[in-house]
């Protein structure tokens, strides 16, 4: 609201008009909206004339005219008003708020976007400002919260991580589940956005019934977001921006507590190991005052975060462009986490002198260096957010000479846990760097009148290269070489990859309107779609170590180590130097051609259908081709007479479409599943250091596309003169030929084959409001609210019986995707401190049996979702907040059971909680006794835990200087602000971060930071 | 204008290149079709090499060791392998799964590459080198059910009790076949072991490969199944032919560099077989041999450091007195950890002769077995037993098979073998099962037979799984 406010402010100002020399008399007065409240900078024009002057900041103008003349009185925004002058010297006005504005919508294929009132769609469109200006390297992850029905999980704060993204429920269970990615009408990977430059983006529209996805067919079946970039305008003068920002990352606040020495020592002493053991009572406090390391801050740190933006848009009659460039930079909330990025983009538009002929282009090339973490995520010593859990306090992090202690005792053992954690991390690299191009140049031509032929080429090119090298004189590094004794050691593992995607569009397209109230709009398009993946890698294991880091540390591959001492070369295992080298190639491809029919009665009725066909090279001849369709109508009922004199709707529209679409990514990767439908043999290592033939690949030859429909009733409605508006859609979406892997015999030689078993339905509902809560000169506030709700259930599975693969989630018929299913923990048996369980009839017993494994409906995936805020300003000064939330959600918390694990005390640190573990009869506790087992990796439900969370995403607090600015002078625009993301969350979940990327369990995973910024925007 | 009509006409040309062929049909690359793959000979001894290649005996020794008495945690346990000690063991168990599905890897790799064989006709000089091919193909199969036979079937002694299922051909992927039982099963791999006999060449000797040697002792392993008395036959024709390891060819045969009484060893190249015990970067063991297991050798015998590390490799040497015991079989060779699998050596067939000789009564003949066993192994003249039973006699034979096997994949078997002459099932020393409490397995416990993994019943509505397993 805040800036829509000041862009009219500022559109109205350039809009100054001349007053007119003949000067009869002065009539003044006030304009106002129909609250009452003074409109500044509304314009008043006699009719007819070119004279007109512009109200002040009170809403009060003067204009010199003549008894008869016509004044217009005008505001962006709001109806204009005619008055006729008379005898009175002063006419005050009272505007009506109209919706002149007209909302837009980003469609399927289409060069130009649609009216919202014209849609037939299920489609939310959020612009720049939802995603401007935020210190995220991801543009995705600036969505959660943000649509209705649309989920981001996050599963890592690593600067620029991908995120899981799914749109109204988990629509397959092996296949691709994430929506279609479009940026500038080219495909693009869905997996990737830490190169894209959120400053370039002008729209994101999320199409999300089948009407608007199924556009895209096969690809269409969990949505399309469809991403533009910011254009610059015919005839309009240079227009300079830049912005900066430059702020920090924390670690969030940490819900778990460990040991502190003392604690731990005491905990040793009471249990007879570790150091603590036989320590007098002086002894600890002596040792604990000592040393009583706190790991979190010799691993966390904060990360700086900056970023500098400029773009350039200018447009003459003909042609027009925007260039940009961006830089940015953060830093992980760990050591050696970071994202650098540069990025570039040209978008160029151009016409013909009759403007029969347009032609476009939108080009971003990107580079960026990302460094990571080890084994995020995993139980592996090196894992930097392991060590906070598991590292015992009373190590030292400081050598005697008081510098960092990396050594340790130089193994990799538990018990040298932070050492070697700190030790890979700062001797050695995890190293990505990567280019991506996305480019589209399209044309088109109206080739007869209101016939038009169109082009559109796309690329979408990724280079990654991997570096990742454990130094000789690391830990991880001295022990690389398969025998310790060989004499060089480390290792040196590089990757290229590239990824490759054309796309090519042609086009033909037919509009017109008969009678003035048909218009119809016919379209046929043929779209050719290639991509080739190529990647190799190499390792070399064995190197120099004052040449480390690059390739001339290379020991060469024919150098002999007489490992054993015998004196006889034993084989390749003494020539332990030989580099591995692989390489590997992947094509996947899909042609399609398809029609699409749009109709409008007098923008009361409109009707679309379309029809695709599409061949998926993934399929073999019978089941290549897929056929998928679609059908919607809308009726704006507000445009009907009977509304006419209505008060209460501004607007009032119903929605309806059904339709198809499809999957062909049978095992959910954009490269995966090509051989599905043959019987293959590869070539592979065989025994005794031979070469061996290995059966790779049965076919199953009736494989075919996973098809999905659904059903969408949607209502938009604007109500309270223009104030509140809002959708509510409804939706139920079937999947059948569900891609699973179907169980066969092990006689077989494998347990599973890719076929197209089961069915799945997601029903939910979708709510979405605007809400112009106040508005006056110095004061407005709007405030927004979405929320949605989804259920998901597997129809049908194979033989109809549950798929179990000892997992802690289970695929049932009749229960949602990732329902765990557990043995119920009972607690503790105050008798004797073991652990106890419910068996399947709800008994308790302390015999642990996976037989009484239950569901216990808890879902790794959310029911709930949604978000709100609101904007607002008062005078120069704005305030924006965003809050996401997501409920009825679960998860295993993985971590924590590591530190209340009653075995592992000797080797680790733990949880503070395990100060009440049960020491004799009668006592009541959570905690097992100390001699207990392990449980922790038992499907228990003990660490399931309530990950639903209320999060206030995003807070800005802002000062505009523009009123401040003289016209005319350099600066055009000034803002400054300070931001916070992710800065309070509320949450259960004993972790660092209740946000996943929807894992049924947590194990020592990188959180989201929070980020505090500074910001400067500046026009010129 | 007319530059504008040039370049959509153009472009329409560029489109109209592209096949649509080209974007639909896409054949996967870097892979074989399968009518091409097995063309010649030599294309089959790739088939062969990848059938070696699935043998999986690791899989065998890590069950056998892990779940019995035999080991216990290791210091740097941090989770590995806890489950399966505290015999936590279902349907779902992985290495329950990875012993079905290795082996039934191996038969299908077997089949698939016979199946070939079959269609392809070779010149007569080539005909002795397809036999032998052939030979080996049809042991690994016999090996494979053999293995899976041991596991995952009740009661060796009934034929008619439920053993694991036939799979002589490669099937079709809708093929659900029923387990068959223990006399079909034996009567199978019996005539595999024949085919294979009347294939192999004689003047095989490699011990890397398979030979008419590992045949006979594989029909001397399962006529002791059988109780049958033909196993001291086959036993003795090995005992014959290689001598026992005296102290030093003993240590040296499990650094890989002696082979006096190997009969067969899975060689390895790459692989850590350590790794079923230890975090092999580091050397800190996850699983350590039991003080049970440790307190049974004379410090005499030299399988004392055979068994438990007391060098200074590999994290050693063991600090009994700390309950710290390093398991030592698999030391390595050229790269630590890295050791060939002993998949057969002639002091089992002194052991299974002794065991035959128990069953059929012949006590005395039985101890003189066990002394020239013991002997080799103390590097000097041991006692003569004398048995006051058959039970007593069977003791003897089981302790001796602990202390010359231990870790090499027969402790569970044995147990299971052995439970009803004994009356005995699993009991683990107190030290080794102070964190979990689970110390003592009954003789009746129906996990002293494997469960029928969940994914075979998933796939395979005919399967009955074992008794006991929730069912």
């Amino acid at each position: 609201m805040k800036t829509k406010f000041n862009v009219i402010l500022t559109f109205l100002l350039v809009l100054i008009v001349q007053t007119s020399f003949a000067q009869n008399k002065k009539v003044s007065g006030t304009v106002s909206d129909n609250d009452g409240l003074p409109l500044p900078g509304a314009t008043v024009t006699i009719k007819g004339t070119s004279s007109g002057v512009a109200t002040d900041f009170d809403g009060n103008y003067t204009i010199s005219a003549v008894t008869g003349d016509v004044l217009l009185f005008s505001y962006l925004g709001y109806a204009s008003i005619s008055q006729t002058v008379g005898a009175s010297n002063t006419i005050n006005i009272s505007l009506e708020q109209d919706n002149a504005l007209e909302e837009v919508v980003i469609e399927a294929y289409s060069n130009n976007t649609t009216s919202k009132e014209k849609s037939t769609s299920a489609i939310t469109t959020l612009s720049a400002e939802s995603v401007d200006s935020r210190p995220n390297a991801s543009v995705v992850q600036m969505l959660q919260g943000q649509v209705a029905g649309l989920n981001i999980g996050t599963g890592s704060g690593q600067p620029g991580a991908n995120s899981l993204i799914i749109l109204r429920g988990v629509g397959s269970i092996n296949g691709n589940i994430e929506p279609l990615f479009i940026v500038d009408g080219v495909p693009v990977d869905e997996d990737n956005f830490r190169s894209i430059n959120n400053s370039d983006i002008a729209t994101i529209s999320i199409l999300k019934d089948a009407s608007a996805s199924s556009l895209y067919g096969s690809r269409g079946a969990n949505g399309a977001i469809v991403i533009t970039t910011k254009r610059g305008k015919f005839g309009t003068n240079l227009q300079v921006e830049y912005k900066a920002q430059t702020g920090f990352s924390v670690l969030p606040s940490q819900n778990f507590e460990v040991m502190n020495s003392r604690q731990k020592l005491e905990l040793d002493r009471s249990l007879g190991e570790g150091l603590g053991d036989g320590l007098s009572d002086n002894a600890i406090s002596a040792l604990s005052s000592q040393i009583n390391t706190n790991w979190s801050d010799v691993f966390f740190r904060q990360g700086l975060t900056n970023s500098h933006n400029i773009s350039i848009s200018s447009g003459s009659d003909k042609t027009n462009s925007y260039s940009s460039f961006n830089y940015f930079e953060q830093e992980g909330v760990t050591r050696r986490s970071n994202l650098k990025r540069f990025s570039f983009r040209n978008n160029f538009s151009g016409k013909s002198d009759n403007e029969k002929f347009n032609f476009s282009s939108s080009i971003t090339a990107n580079y960026s260096i990302s460094d990571f973490i080890q084994n995020e995520g995993s139980g592996t010593l090196s894992n930097p957010f392991l060590v906070p859990y598991l590292a015992k306090p009373y190590f030292s992090q400081y050598n005697p000479d008081g510098s960092l202690n990396i050594i340790g005792s130089g193994e990799d053992t538990f018990a040298n846990t932070p050492y070697s954690s700190l030790n890979n991390t700062i001797l050695n690299t995890n190293l990505q760097e990567e280019v991506k191009f996305i480019g589209n140049i399209r044309a088109s031509y109206e080739i007869a009148e209101k016939l038009t032929a169109g082009i559109s080429f796309g690329m979408d090119y990724t280079q990654i290269t991997s570096k990742d090298t454990e130094s000789p004189n690391s830990v991880y590094g001295q022990s690389a070489v398969a025998s310790g004794d060989a004499e060089y050691q480390g290792s040196h593992f590089e990757s290229f990859y590239r990824d490759v995607r054309l796309n090519n569009i042609v086009s033909l397209n037919y509009n017109n309107v008969f009678d003035e109230a048909h218009s119809l709009d016919l379209s046929a398009y043929m779209e050719y779609s290639k991509s080739f993946s190529n990647s190799f890698a190499l390792q070399q294991i064995g190197l120099n170590d004052k040449l480390y880091g690059n390739g001339a540390a290379f020991i060469p591959g024919d150098t002999y180590e007489d490992l054993n001492e015998d004196g006889v070369v034993d084989g390749a295992a003494e020539f332990p130097y030989i580099p591995s080298i692989s390489s590997g190639e992947v094509a996947v491809g899909m042609f399609s051609y398809f029609g699409v029919l749009k109709y409008d009665y007098k923008e009361r009725y409109g009707l679309q259908s379309s029809l695709r066909r599409d061949a998926s090279s993934r399929f073999s001849n019978s089941n290549k081709w897929g056929t998928f369709y679609s059908v919607s109508a809308r009726w704006n009922i507000h445009n009907e007479s009977f509304m006419e004199g209505n008060t209460f709707f501004n607007k009032l529209k119903l929605r309806a479409s059904y339709g198809t679409s499809g999957n062909d990514r049978i095992t959910g990767g954009y490269y995966g599943g090509t051989t599905n439908t043959y019987d293959l043999y590869g070539q592979g290592t065989g025994y005794n250091a031979t070469v061996a033939y290995y059966a790779s690949s049965i076919a199953n030859k009736d494989l075919k596309w996973e098809m999905s429909d659904q059903l969408n009733i949607g209502v938009d409605f604007t109500i309270l003169k223009g104030k509140l508006s809002g959708s509510v859609d409804v939706y139920d979406k079937n999947t059948e030929d569900l891609f699973q892997s179907f169980p066969i015999s092990s006689i077989n030689g494998t347990n599973a084959i890719q076929a197209n078993i089961g069915s799945m339905n997601n029903q939910g509902a979708e709510l979405s409001l605007n809400w112009k809560a106040y508005s006056s000169k110095d004061f407005s506030v709007s405030i927004f609210a979405n929320g949605s709700y989804n259920k998901n259930k597997v129809t049908s599975l194979p033989n109809g019986e549950n798929v179990d693969n000892g997992g802690r989630t289970i695929l049932a018929e009749d229960r949602a995707i990732g329902s765990f299913f557990a043995v119920r923990w009972a607690g503790v048996n105050p008798a004797n401190g073991q652990n106890l369980y419910y068996d399947v009839n709800g008994d308790i017993t302390d015999v642990y049996s996976e037989d009484d494994r239950v569901f216990i409906d808890k879902v790794v995936y959310p029911t709930y979702q949604g978000g709100f805020g609101f904007n607002s300003n008062w005078k120069n000064l704005y305030l924006d907040t965003q809050f996401s939330f997501v409920a009825d959600i679960y998860r295993n918390n993985g971590s924590l059971g590591v530190i209340e694990d009653p075995t592992l005390t000797s080797l680790a640190n733990s949880s503070t909680e395990l100060a009440n573990a049960w020491q004799q009869p009668g006592d009541i506790t959570n905690i097992p006794a100390l001699t207990t087992e392990s449980i922790r990796n038992r499907l228990t439900d003990r660490y399931i835990e309530d990950a639903s969370y209320l999060r206030l995403r995003n807070i800005t607090l802002g000062y505009n200087f523009k009123s401040h600015l003289k016209e005319g002078s350099l600066i055009s625009d000034l803002k400054v602000f300070v931001q916070a993301q992710n800065l309070i969350t509320w949450s259960k979940w004993r972790g660092w971060d209740p946000e996943s990327s929807f894992r049924s369990s947590d194990f020592f995973d990188y959180p989201t930071s929070k980020i505090f910024s500074l910001g400067v925007d500046l026009k010129f | 204008m007319k530059k504008i009509n040039n370049l959509i006409l153009i472009c329409g040309l560029i489109f109209a290149s592209y096949s649509c062929e080209d974007a639909m049909d896409i054949e996967p690359v870097g892979s074989l079709i399968g009518d091409v793959t097995f063309e010649t000979l030599v294309d089959l001894q790739l088939g062969l090499n990848g059938a070696y290649a699935r043998y999986n005996p690791e899989s065998e020794i890590l069950i056998n060791s892990v779940f019995t008495d035999n080991c216990k945690p290791g210091y740097d346990n941090g989770g590995q392998e806890i489950n399966f000690y505290n015999w936590a063991l279902t349907a779902g168990d992985g290495n329950t799964t990875a012993l079905w599905n290795s082996n039934y890897s191996l038969i299908n790799q077997c089949n698939r590459v016979l199946e070939a064989a079959e269609l392809l006709n070779v010149d007569a000089s080539e005909q002795a080198e397809m036999d032998n091919l052939k030979g080996q193909l049809y042991t690994l199969r016999a090996v494979a059910h053999l293995t899976l036979a041991s596991y995952f079937t009740t009661d060796y002694l009934d034929g008619n009790a439920l053993s694991v299922i036939i799979s002589d051909r490669v099937p079709e992927v809708t093929e659900i076949l029923p387990r068959n039982t223990n006399s079909e099963i034996f009567t199978f791999i019996e005539s595999d072991l024949t085919m294979a006999s009347s294939l192999l060449a004689v003047t095989q000797t490699d011990n890397k490969y398979i030979s008419q040697d590992f045949v006979t002792g594989l029909k001397a392993r399962m006529a002791l199944l059988q109780n049958d008395s033909s196993a001291i036959g086959y036993a003795q024709t090995l005992i014959d032919s290689y001598s026992l390891a005296n102290q030093l060819q003993y240590s040296s045969t499990f650094l890989d560099s002696d082979n006096t009484e190997v009969i067969f060893k899975a060689t390895r190249t790459s692989g850590l077989i350590g790794g079923l015990w230890y975090f092999t970067n580091s050397a800190g063991p996850f699983i350590e041999a039991s003080n049970s297991l440790y307190n049974a050798f004379d410090t005499s015998d030299v399988r004392l450091t055979v068994n438990i590390n007391f060098s200074s490799n590999n994290s050693g040497p063991s600090e009994p007195e700390n309950n710290i015991h390093l398991i030592n079989k698999y030391p390595g060779n050229a790269s630590a950890f890295l050791s060939d699998v002993k998949v057969m050596r002639v002091s089992e067939m002194y052991l299974i002769k002794a065991e035959s000789q128990v069953t059929g009564n012949d006590l005395d003949g039985a101890a003189e077995t066990l002394k020239e066993l013991r002997d080799a192994r103390f590097g000097s003249s041991t006692a003569l037993d004398s048995y006051s039973s058959q039970a007593a006699a069977y003791d003897a034979v089981l302790k001796e098979r602990r202390l010359e096997l231990a870790f090499e994949g027969h402790r569970y078997l044995d147990i299971k073998r052995f439970k009803n002459r004994l009356n005995s099932g699993i009991n683990r020393d107190a030290l080794d099962c102070a964190s979990g409490g689970n110390c003592v397995m009954l003789p009746s416990d129906h996990r002293l037979t494997l469960p029928i993994p969940q994914v075979e019943l998933n796939a395979n509505s005919s399967i009955i799984q074992n008794p006991g397993y929730g069912n």
